[in-house]
C-alpha cells in the first residue's frame, strides 16, 4: 500500500491538492479531510502511477469527486442543522452549534463560495491548480469549449462580487 | 418502604460506584453521610433504549434497559454488531439547584472493507428529570426519509429514583 | 483578417486570451484588436486584475500531517464551560485513551508495515481516527487492547446484518428539541 516513493508524492503534491481543495470547499477542515481521503485512495490503488504529473491529475480527479459529494451534503446538512440550532438555542454557549460556525474566510474565498459549484470548480482548477483548458477538460470530462465558457462566467460573477476590490 | 428493598438499592448503587472510575471522594463523602435516605434522594434511574430506525422512522428493532446510579457515576452501554462496536458512557450530573446535565462519551469502532475507523465523541446536554434525550452515536442523516440510511438512536430518560419508588409504593398500595 | 472595425470578440474569447488559450494566428488578431479597442482592453485588464487578486489571496496553511511516522499530539477534549463543570480528570483520561487506541489500532492494522493513520478533530468533542487498513476481527482487537467486558453496564446486541454507517457528527439532543427541528 505505502511504498518507497509515497512520502515524496505526498509531500510534493499535498500543498497543491490542499490549495485546490480549500478553494473549492471554502473550509479548511473539510479541505484537509478530502485531501487525506484522496491520498488514501491513491495509496490503496496498488500500482503507483508512473510520474508525478499523472499522479497529480489522478488525485485532482478524485478530489473533485469528493468535493462534489461534500457540496451535495453541505446543502442538505446545513438546512437540517439550521433547524436543529433554531430549536436548541440553549446550546449556544456549549459550542455544539460550532458546526454552523465558519472560520474567517477572506473576501476572495467568500466570493468563491458563492459561485455555483460547476463554475467554482472549473475556475479553481484554472487559477489554483495551474492547469490549461485541455487538462481541465480531461479531468472534468467536459469539452474545452465548456471549460472556456465556465471560466468566463465564473470570472464575470466574481468580478461583480469583488467589485470593490478590483 | 421495606428494608430488604432498600438494601437491594444500596447494593446496586455501591456496585455501580465501585465499577466506574468517577470520583471516589464523592462516593466516600456520600457514604460518610449515614443517612441512607439521602442516598436514595440523590439516586437517579437511567432508562436506556437503543433503537434502529429505518428511513420510515418506525423502529425495526429496539432494546431497553435501566440502571440506577448517582450523579457523577457513569452508566456504560455497549452495543455490539458484526463490524460495529459502540461503547457509550452516560454520566448524569446534578448541580445544587437540581439541574441535570447528561454527558455522553461515545467510542465507535467500525471495520470497513478498506479501513478501520475509530471515533470518539464527548457531548453533553442539559435536561429535565423525566425528559427524554436522544443520542445518535453514528450521527444523523438529515434526509432520514430517503435512501436506505438506518439511524441508530439511543434514548435516555433520567428519573429521580425516589419518585419511582414512591410511584411503585402508591400502585402497590392500591 | 485584420481589417479595422472588426467586431469585438465575445467575453469568453477575451477570457481565454488572458489564459493564453487562443491559438495562433487568432491571438495576434486579438492583440491587434485590443490596441484599437479601449472597451475590450478594459475587459482584459479587469480579468487580469481579478486573476491577480485570486492568486494573491493567502491560504490557511495546511498542516501537513506526517505520513507513517509521527504521532500527533492530541489536544485535550474541550472542557464544558457551563455552570456545571466537568471533572477534568475524565477529560484528560479521554484524551490519553484516544491516543493509546489510535496507536493500538494502527499497530494492529499494520503489523510489519506502518499503516496510514490519521487523527482529526471535529467540532466540539469529537475525534476520529482512521487506519487505512481493514481489521477483520474486532474481537481480537479488543483482546489486544485489553478492554474489559462491561460488567456493570448494559450490553445490547445490534440486529444482525444491520447496515449502520457513520453518517455524521454524533448528536446528543433533548427529544423535544429534536422533534421540533425535524418537522
Amino acid at each position: 500500500m505505502l511504498h518507497a516513493g509515497s512520502a515524496h508524492v505526498y509531500e510534493t503534491l499535498y500543498p497543491i491538492l490542499f490549495r485546490i481543495a480549500y478553494r473549492i470547499c471554502g473550509n479548511r477542515n473539510k479541505a484537509e479531510d478530502i485531501c487525506q481521503e484522496a491520498f488514501i485512495k491513491y495509496f490503496e490503488r496498488g500500482e503507483p502511477l508512473p510520474d508525478l504529473e499523472q499522479t497529480k491529475y489522478w488525485l485532482i480527479r478524485v478530489l473533485r469527486n469528493l468535493a462534489l459529494n461534500h457540496e451535495k451534503k453541505k446543502s442538505r446538512e446545513s438546512k437540517a442543522y439550521q433547524r436543529l440550532a433554531r430549536n436548541s438555542r440553549q446550546y449556544t454557549e456549549s459550542g455544539e452549534t460550532e458546526v454552523l460556525q465558519e472560520e474567517t474566510r477572506s473576501l476572495v474565498q467568500q466570493a468563491l463560495d458563492r459561485l455555483p459549484y460547476k463554475l467554482r470548480s472549473v475556475l479553481v482548477l484554472k487559477e489554483y491548480a495551474d492547469l490549461g483548458y485541455r487538462e481541465i477538460s480531461r479531468i472534468l470530462g467536459i469539452s474545452e469549449g465548456n471549460v472556456k465558457v465556465r471560466v468566463f462566467r465564473a470570472r464575470e460573477r466574481l468580478a461583480l462580487l469583488l467589485e470593490d476590490e478590483l | 418502604m421495606n428494608k430488604p428493598r432498600l438494601q437491594a438499592v444500596i447494593l446496586m448503587l455501591v456496585v455501580a460506584g465501585l465499577r466506574t472510575q468517577a470520583q471516589n471522594t464523592e462516593l466516600d463523602r456520600i457514604f460518610q453521610n449515614q443517612d441512607l435516605e439521602s442516598l436514595i434522594d440523590q439516586a437517579l434511574q437511567l432508562n436506556i433504549t437503543a433503537k434502529v430506525l429505518p428511513p420510515g422512522e418506525t423502529p425495526v428493532w429496539n432494546s431497553a434497559g435501566s440502571k440506577v446510579t448517582l450523579p457523577g457515576r457513569s452508566v456504560a452501554v455497549r452495543l455490539v454488531g458484526d463490524k460495529l462496536h459502540i461503547d457509550v458512557v452516560f454520566t448524569p450530573y446534578q448541580d445544587a439547584n437540581g439541574e441535570l446535565l447528561l454527558v455522553a462519551q461515545g467510542q465507535v469502532w467500525m471495520a470497513g472493507a478498506q479501513e478501520t475507523r475509530y471515533f470518539t465523541t464527548f457531548k453533553s446536554v442539559p435536561v429535565n428529570a423525566g425528559e427524554k434525550v436522544l443520542f445518535f452515536p453514528l450521527g444523523l442523516s438529515p434526509h432520514v426519509a430517503q435512501g436506505d440510511t438506518f439511524t441508530l438512536q439511543i434514548e435516555v430518560e433520567i428519573y429521580p429514583y425516589r419518585k419511582l419508588l414512591e410511584k411503585q409504593k402508591a400502585s402497590a398500595a392500591e | 483578417m485584420s481589417r479595422s472595425g472588426l467586431r469585438c470578440p465575445s467575453g469568453d474569447t477575451l477570457s481565454a486570451f488572458v489564459d493564453g488559450e487562443v491559438q495562433a494566428p487568432w491571438d495576434q488578431v486579438l492583440a491587434s484588436h485590443l490596441q484599437a479597442c479601449p472597451a475590450c482592453l478594459a475587459t482584459v485588464a479587469r480579468i487580469r486584475r481579478l486573476r491577480e487578486l485570486l492568486a494573491a489571496d493567502p491560504l490557511p496553511s495546511p498542516e501537513l500531517r506526517p505520513l507513517p511516522e509521527g504521532r500527533e499530539r492530541i489536544r485535550p477534549v474541550a472542557v464544558w464551560k457551563r455552570r456545571i463543570a466537568l471533572p477534568v480528570p475524565a477529560a484528560a483520561a479521554a484524551a490519553l485513551a484516544i491516543l493509546a487506541l489510535g496507536v493500538a489500532l494502527a499497530l494492529m492494522a499494520g503489523r510489519t508495515r506502518l499503516p496510514w493513520m490519521s487523527i482529526r478533530h471535529g467540532p466540539t468533542g469529537t475525534t476520529e481516527v482512521i487506519v487505512a487498513a481493514p481489521i477483520d476481527d474486532l474481537e481480537q482487537l479488543f483482546r489486544t487492547l485489553d478492554q474489559p467486558p462491561q460488567t456493570s453496564g448494559l450490553l445490547i446486541r445490534l440486529p444482525a446484518g444491520s447496515r449502520l454507517l457513520m453518517m455524521g457528527e454524533p448528536q446528543l439532543v433533548r427529544e423535544a428539541d429534536f422533534s421540533r427541528g425535524r418537522r
